[in-house]
């Protein structure tokens, strides 16, 4: 035994005030009566209490200081060794990642996975120190502290993530934290089997059935190469049960129903289905299903169709077949020959100069096809020597799709920018064949390449980098934006704005304020759904606010199977310890005890 | 972290189950005063109730955990010191002196040091055993976890670290050029202020090749240029030296800016298929050298390009002439050229192992074979000859594996029969592996022989032991057991082990009559001549077997060239299986089969066209193969012998031709026109497919992993889909590739994440199939160079700078700045108990007092004393009710 605050113990010396009350003789109140014959007979009655009437002075005080020498050891905080040897450090991992949401067990895994947090808690000592982790973005939710309601209130502010767990990394954290402290231990609540490698500082709750669950495992819509008003859907749907399901799986875009596909799974089958469609819309694309199965958040999955706008083009040129093809065959183009620029245009118009000699480069969507003198952008400065393209950008959505590498362009000219551009294509001597600038006023690409004697307009690549070209312009990235599985960061490349705030919107509508330079790291991304990205432009800068869109789904398979397979090591549940309560507590509820019994002694006069 | 984030001092009930006591003492309590019989003044009854009900309320309230919730100001700071090999000492004295400034302004107690690299180390308190020192610094980290730099894993642990009742506060001491995690998961998980501090880190004279551009793929004879780009820390010179695989190309010195320089270098690849550039500076002001050398590998398409292997090169002059005059570019070398890497395939589309023995071949070239042709799709012809199929050893090698043909065949019953001794050493150097190999040979030349043979197993050390006496090798199992019984003795003696085996077949009724000696060490003398010639007298021919340096190979080789056989110098135990069975088969003359046939198509190929098989003129010999059963034989002998079989085997295709393409067997066939092409055909169909690419293959690579994604559309530009492409990763020095299929992610994309292992030369090969007919194929190569870490990079101020913006935290500042900007308290929970029973002590002294003192009677007889002494009168006696009590 051994006392937390010993020097408390000086209380007792109230020990002496106290046995002074008891040595003075308390002076009775005085009070005359006429005769004391019947007190006498009472007496005389009352004789045989008479010893421990005479004690009862000594019993008061004995009763008192019993009280005292209770709260004064109570306050000095008595510790059993081995109570003090036992102090815990406790790291609780706490699974949120997406299969606890599983339905398989009232209400969900993860709520029983707080609960039995909950219950863990009210095993520990009062002086055991608890930190809490969960899984999903592998983080401490809490570190080591001994304060319950602040535990307490973590647990129960934690959100089951529809992100995959990464289970290991959580306990690797939880494992550091305590690995310092003496009786340092994890104890981990998932559905997921761990491999604890015989660590006997790792116990494991597991949760869960052999629950069977139907998921869209990949959602993904591509706009078609060859025809650009057509897209394809590619979904994946697995089964993860032995019995065969039937069900229904809607495809809507936006607002608009476009397919009821009926769809008959067998046991453990998984399936892929490519759908064609056709629409110049773009939006939202789900695909969904009604199925009472564990997991709900994989029936649903998002994509985005990217749009193909009606597209106003003016080409300024003195006649080329090839590109005036080109554009006709690209969906949704309206294209205006003229010979001259024309004074004013809408900034949404995309001006295609070929072969001319304007000096002054108007501000807006420009593509320049072989310049032929000085601009307020660039001069000229002869022509290359060996127009060979033996490199060319690979992660510009301007190159997707087209290969440039060996073409020769006889005849290209050496353009000099006045201004830092990016190179898409370049010669052998590093000269650019073709490049881009994107500032807030202008969208420039400029090709210093005479079509009409090089193998381009020949080749499949040519029509693909044009309409890459007019994608670029619009705003319109590629032919698909890829979808993000739960889970991950995304560097995106921003639009050039004003603008260096964004706020990022969750799909469950809370929201977050990003600065961002040119490029923009977003997650990890634990919703699935629709994440927005909105420019916070100020009223005066006057520009159009293009958010962006990121679709996230669940297209995880592991975190999809939810039946749990729990093994016997994995079912090793944690052990709390007796005595969770401290001594000093036990000592002032014997103090209370006593001192409601000697109240009712003293007031009948038992004791006094 | 969880908990309050705006801080207002509370209190709260951490037991608030306890407080339902009241609900029974209070009335207790009063329930006690109402019934009392103390005589006290009521006034001082009822301040005796209120201060025994204030104790017990003091009492319940102390059990029942009441807590003060105070707002706090008091910062606890964690200090994350990057000691990565990046940090320069100039950095790391930079660290120091800011811990310095801060342990004055925080004290002691809530400052916390941690050191983190590729990992973090131990916190600590004590500035003095930081950073600053690099002893210490060498004992927190070993020299790979100083090659890697997580700002992610220093900030979670310094997150998790940090107690909830304080104001927390993580600065982070470091250049930002994080090499593992990301950094900005780690902060959007938490909700700490991270500050940032950037240290200097270009105060060290370096130069480094940074990156080696080259395409990916060239066409062969094209013009290309290998881009070095350069980083130098301060402006110096440097030689710049460029080598094609092992070859030097260019040297040439250059003056080098402080910054980023590219220097461009034209080349040109001929009639090779994959070429590893690698560039090396000598800079003249340097600390780092590890960061001196970076390579990139170029694949060139061209002519096809195959290995053919022949132990005499100038006898396959013909084949390669064959080849060649089909556009078939040949590259001819011994066994002994054999790559053991499979990355030195790569320049190969096809291999032809015309008349090689297994026993020439190491096994790690036989596996490297097999893996070349499973898991990168490579082709394998094996051509036959005395030295090939059974006859070279291949039962149950590796190559024997992959082949479409058995090399064990049931023996045909008008063959001789053989009576065979194996003599094999068992002294203590021959234990573990050896013996085990040893065993395993002898289990195998068991299973060659045919009904009609005899076996004996005789082992020597000091001693001559029979392990198995002459015995038909009808009765395989019984031999087999016995081979299992041999075990190691001591010492070398084999003079009599031959002596015995001399006698043994001296009286076997046998056609043939074999010795096989295996031994690896120096023997006791013995007239070892003489019984040689007594066995060739007895017409018994003898080979041996000397295992690694320690054999008496000059004498075991004498024997063997006396007796007739083969001597074997066997530096790897593991060929031993190889040279018994090709010592068996040889022994017994059974596999080879040299009379005339005319060979018989029996299976239509396009691999004939062109070609009038029944037209061919005859072949003279060919080996004993057995089909296997899912090969398809193509061509027979005029007995149905497989001549010409094909099988596909893993990713790849092998063939066997077991009669020859040299003037023993196939000297008519030279001679034919369709030689040429028939040859070139057979090469051809096991090839790895030229085809044209229309998909985009992409490769993300980072120090731990590779993404691979290819988009996949056909000609016209349609989507390619529900055609998963199978893909291997070779990785450096490893002879077997990972393999996987890779998952399809969208219309017409498929995307698969393999990890990496560490620096060297990968390969990355994918192919792709839309039913049986196999439409994409591309080899790509990469090389993983030198740790990140390593790497000159100026301090990354955005990723810095965003970290702390993200955060609320601070960039650049001092210790002073971080601690006077205000922040939220932190709520810190404050036990009342202790104050609790004290105030009840406190108290319980006031109870007793006001039971031990009647405090009416005390100003009573104080207002009546001073009546007595005002009026004196005859003193009274009266009785009071204490003197009964």
């Amino acid at each position: 035994m051994q006392f937390a605050a010993p020097h408390a113990l000086f209380w007792l010396l109230l020990a002496l005030p106290i046995i002074g009350f008891f040595l003075l003789r308390q002076r009775r109140r005085r009070v005359a009566v006429p005769s004391v014959i019947f007190w006498e007979q009472v007496y005389e009655e009352d004789r045989p209490r008479w010893w421990w009437r005479r004690l009862r002075h000594v019993a008061s005080l004995l009763l008192q200081l019993f009280f005292l020498v209770l709260l004064a050891l109570a306050l000095a905080n008595p510790v059993f060794s081995w109570q003090a040897d036992q102090v815990r450090t406790v790291a609780l991992v706490i699974d949120n990642s997406a299969s606890m949401a599983s339905t398989d067990i009232t209400p969900s895994r993860f709520a029983w996975a707080r609960q039995e947090a909950s219950r863990v808690l009210d095993t520990l000592r009062e002086s055991d120190q608890v930190s809490v982790v969960t899984t999903a973005v592998p983080q401490v939710e809490l570190g080591l502290t001994g304060h319950r309601k602040t535990i307490r209130q973590t647990i129960q502010q934690l959100r089951c993530s529809d992100a995959p767990g990464q289970l290991e990394q959580a306990i690797d954290m939880a494992r550091r934290l305590v690995g310092g402290a003496k009786n340092g231990s994890v104890l981990v609540l998932t559905d997921q089997v761990v491999q604890l490698e015989g660590d006997p500082t790792v116990s494991v709750m597991t949760c869960g059935t052999n629950a069977g669950n139907v998921a869209i495992t990949q959602l993904q819509s591509r706009r078609n190469l060859d025809d650009r008003l057509g897209f394809q859907v590619y979904v994946e749907l697995a089964n993860f049960s032995d019995e065969s399901r039937h069900f229904q799986l809607e495809i809507s875009l936006g607002e608009n129903l476009l397919d009821i596909v009926p769809i008959e799974l067998a046991g453990e089958e998984q399936r892929r289905l490519i759908l064609d469609y056709n629409s110049p819309e773009g939006g939202e694309l789900v695909a969904t299903f009604e199925l009472d199965d564990a997991l709900a958040s994989d029936n649903r999955a998002i994509a985005i169709v990217t749009p193909v706008p009606p597209q106003a083009v003016v080409l300024v040129s003195p006649g080329s077949l090839f590109l005036e093809n080109v554009l006709a065959a690209i969906p949704r183009i309206e294209v205006a020959r003229r010979d001259d620029v024309p004074p004013e245009l809408p900034a949404s118009t995309i001006l295609i100069l070929h072969r001319t000699d304007v000096s002054e480069i108007p501000q807006g969507r420009v593509m320049v096809i072989d310049p032929m003198v000085d601009s307020n952008l660039w001069e000229m400065d002869g022509v290359i020597a060996d127009p060979i393209v033996v490199k060319q950008a690979t992660n510009s959505p301007l190159m997707t799709h087209v290969n440039l590498r060996d073409l020769t362009f006889p005849g290209a000219r050496r353009v000099r920018m006045n201004e830092q551009y990016e190179t898409l294509a370049e010669s052998l001597d590093g000269d650019p064949l073709y490049l881009a600038k994107q500032t807030s006023d202008r969208s420039l690409l400029v090709l210093p390449v005479d079509l009409e004697r090089s193998d381009l307009p020949l080749r499949t690549a040519f029509p693909i980098l044009v309409a890459n070209a007019i994608a670029w312009f619009q705003g319109v990235q590629g032919d698909m934006k890829s979808t993000v599985a739960t889970g991950e960061i995304r560097t995106l490349r921003l639009p050039q704005t004003a603008s260096r705030q964004w706020q990022l919107v969750r799909p469950d509508g809370t929201s977050r304020m990003l600065t961002a330079g040119d490029e923009l790291v977003v997650g990890p991304l634990n919703q699935c759904g629709l994440w927005m990205l909105e420019p916070q432009l100020g009223e005066s800068e006057g520009e159009v606010a293009t958010p962006i869109q990121i679709a996230c789904n669940l297209a995880d398979p592991t975190e999809s199977d939810v039946r749990t397979v729990a093994t016997e090591a994995s079912q090793a549940s944690f052990t709390g310890s007796w005595g969770t309560r401290p001594l000093w507590l036990y000592l002032v509820l014997l103090a209370v005890l006593g001192s409601a019994v000697e109240w009712y002694l003293y007031q009948r006069r038992w004791v006094g | 972290m969880g908990g309050v984030t705006k801080a207002m001092s509370t209190i709260e009930f951490t037991r608030p189950l306890f407080l339902t006591l009241l609900l029974l003492l209070i009335p207790w309590l009063f329930w006690g005063f109402a019934r009392s019989l103390t005589d006290l003044p009521l006034r001082q009854r009822q301040w005796s109730l209120a201060v025994r009900t204030l104790m017990m309320v003091l009492l319940v309230f102390a059990v029942s955990g009441l807590v003060w919730m105070t707002a706090t100001d008091e910062r606890f700071m964690i200090v994350a010191v990057d000691e990565s090999e990046s940090i320069t000492p100039a950095g790391k004295e930079f660290a120091a002196d800011w811990l310095a400034k801060a342990r004055e302004q925080m004290g002691d107690d809530s400052l916390l040091v941690l050191p983190f690299a590729g990992t973090v180390a131990k916190m600590h308190r004590d500035v003095s055993e930081n950073p600053g020192s690099s002893a210490d610094s060498a004992d927190s980290f070993s020299g790979s976890e100083r090659l890697a730099t997580d700002l992610a894993l220093a900030i979670r642990d310094a997150n998790a670290a940090i107690p909830p009742d304080y104001v927390p506060e993580i600065v982070v001491i470091t250049d930002g050029n994080q090499t593992r995690g990301d950094v900005r998961a780690a902060v959007s998980a938490g909700s700490v202020p991270v500050s940032t501090v950037p240290v200097p880190n270009l105060d060290r004279q370096e130069a480094q090749v940074a990156a080696v551009h080259v395409p990916p793929t060239v066409r062969d004879g094209e013009s290309f240029a290998v881009e070095v780009v350069l980083d130098a820390t301060v402006a110096q010179q440097a030689t710049i030296e460029v080598f094609r695989d092992d070859l030097r190309v260019e040297s040439q010195v250059v003056d080098l800016e402080a910054g980023e320089n590219r220097f461009q270098l034209p080349q040109t690849i001929r009639d090779q298929r994959r070429v590893r550039y690698s560039v090396r500076i000598v800079p003249s002001s340097d600390t780092l050298l590890d960061n001196n050398e970076a390579q990139a590998l170029v694949t060139a398409t061209g002519k096809p390009r195959v290995l053919l292997v022949d132990r005499d090169l100038q006898s396959s002059d013909t084949l390669r002439w064959a080849l060649d005059e089909q556009g078939i570019q040949v590259d001819i070398r011994p066994p002994q050229g054999v790559p053991e890497s499979l990355d030195l395939f790569q320049n190969f589309d096809a291999v032809v192992l015309s008349n090689v023995p297994a026993t020439d071949l190491s096994l790690r070239q036989m596996q490297t074979i097999r893996a070349y042709v499973q898991d990168l799709g490579g082709g394998l012809v094996v051509i036959g000859g005395d030295q090939s199929f059974g006859l070279g050893g291949y039962f149950r090698s590796p190559l024997e594996d992959t082949l479409p043909v058995r090399s064990d065949f049931e023996k045909e019953k008008e063959k001789p029969s053989l009576a065979m001794v194996l003599i094999v050493d068992r002294s203590g150097s021959m234990g573990g592996t050896k013996l085990e190999l040893a065993k395993d040979a002898a289990r195998g030349a068991v299973e060659l022989l045919g009904p009609r043979d005899q076996i004996g197993v005789v082992a020597f050390d000091i001693e001559t032991y029979w392990v198995s006496r002459l015995h038909s090798a009808a009765d395989k199992d019984y031999v087999i057991k016995r081979i299992s019984t041999l075990a190691t003795g001591g010492g070398t003696n084999m003079y009599p082990a031959m002596v015995e085996a001399l006698r043994t077949l001296q009286t076997a009724v046998a056609k043939l009559k074999h010795v096989i000696i295996l031994t690896d060490g120096l023997s006791s003398p013995g007239d070892f001549t003489g019984v040689t010639a007594d066995m060739v007298a007895d017409r018994i021919t003898v080979s041996t077997v000397a295992i690694g340096d320690g054999a008496h190979g000059k004498l075991l080789d004498e024997i063997a060239s006396l007796g007739n056989g083969r001597f074997y110098q066997c530096d790897d135990p593991q060929s031993v299986p190889q040279i018994f069975a090709k010592e068996t088969m040889t022994a017994s003359r059974s596999a080879i089969n040299e009379l005339p046939f005319f060979p018989q198509q029996v299976r239509h190929s396009r691999l004939f066209d062109g070609i009038a098989v029944e037209e061919l003129p005859p072949l003279l010999g060919f080996v004993a193969t057995r089909p296997k059963p899912t090969s398809e034989v193509l061509l027979t002998t005029e007995d149905g012998e497989p001549l010409l079989a094909t099988w596909r085997y893993g990713l790849g295709k092998t063939a066997a031709f077991t009669s020859d393409a040299k003037d023993r067997w196939a000297a008519e066939w030279i001679a034919s026109p369709d030689f040429p092409l028939f040859w070139a055909q057979l090469v051809r169909s096991v090839m790895r497919p030229q085809l044209s690419q229309t998909g985009e293959l992409s490769l993300e690579i980072d120090e731990a992993k590779v993404r691979v994604t290819l988009d996949a559309v056909d000609a016209m530009g349609r989507f390619l889909n529900q055609a998963d492409p199978q893909l291997s990763l070779l990785s450096p020095n490893a002879n077997a590739s990972q393999n996987t299929v890779m998952r399809q992610i969208a219309p017409g994309q498929y995307s698969q994440e393999l990890p990496l292992d560490g620096e060297g030369m990968y390969v990355v090969d994918v192919q792709q199939k839309r039913g049986d007919e196999l439409v994409y194929q591309e080899s790509r190569g990469f090389h993983l160079g030198y740790p990140a870490e390593l790497r000159i990079k100026p301090v990354n101020e955005e990723l810095l700078r965003e970290v702390a913006d993200a955060t609320g935290g601070l960039f650049g500042a001092t210790p002073e700045q971080i601690l006077l900007r205000s922040r939220d308290p932190a709520l810190r929970p404050l036990p009342l108990w202790p104050y609790l029973l004290s105030l009840t002590l406190v108290f319980l002294l006031v109870d007793i007092a006001l039971r031990r003192i009647d405090w009416a009677d005390f100003r009573r007889n104080s207002s009546l004393t001073s009546d007595v002494n005002e009026s004196v009168g005859p003193k009274s006696v009266k009785t009071t009710v204490s003197q009964l009590s």
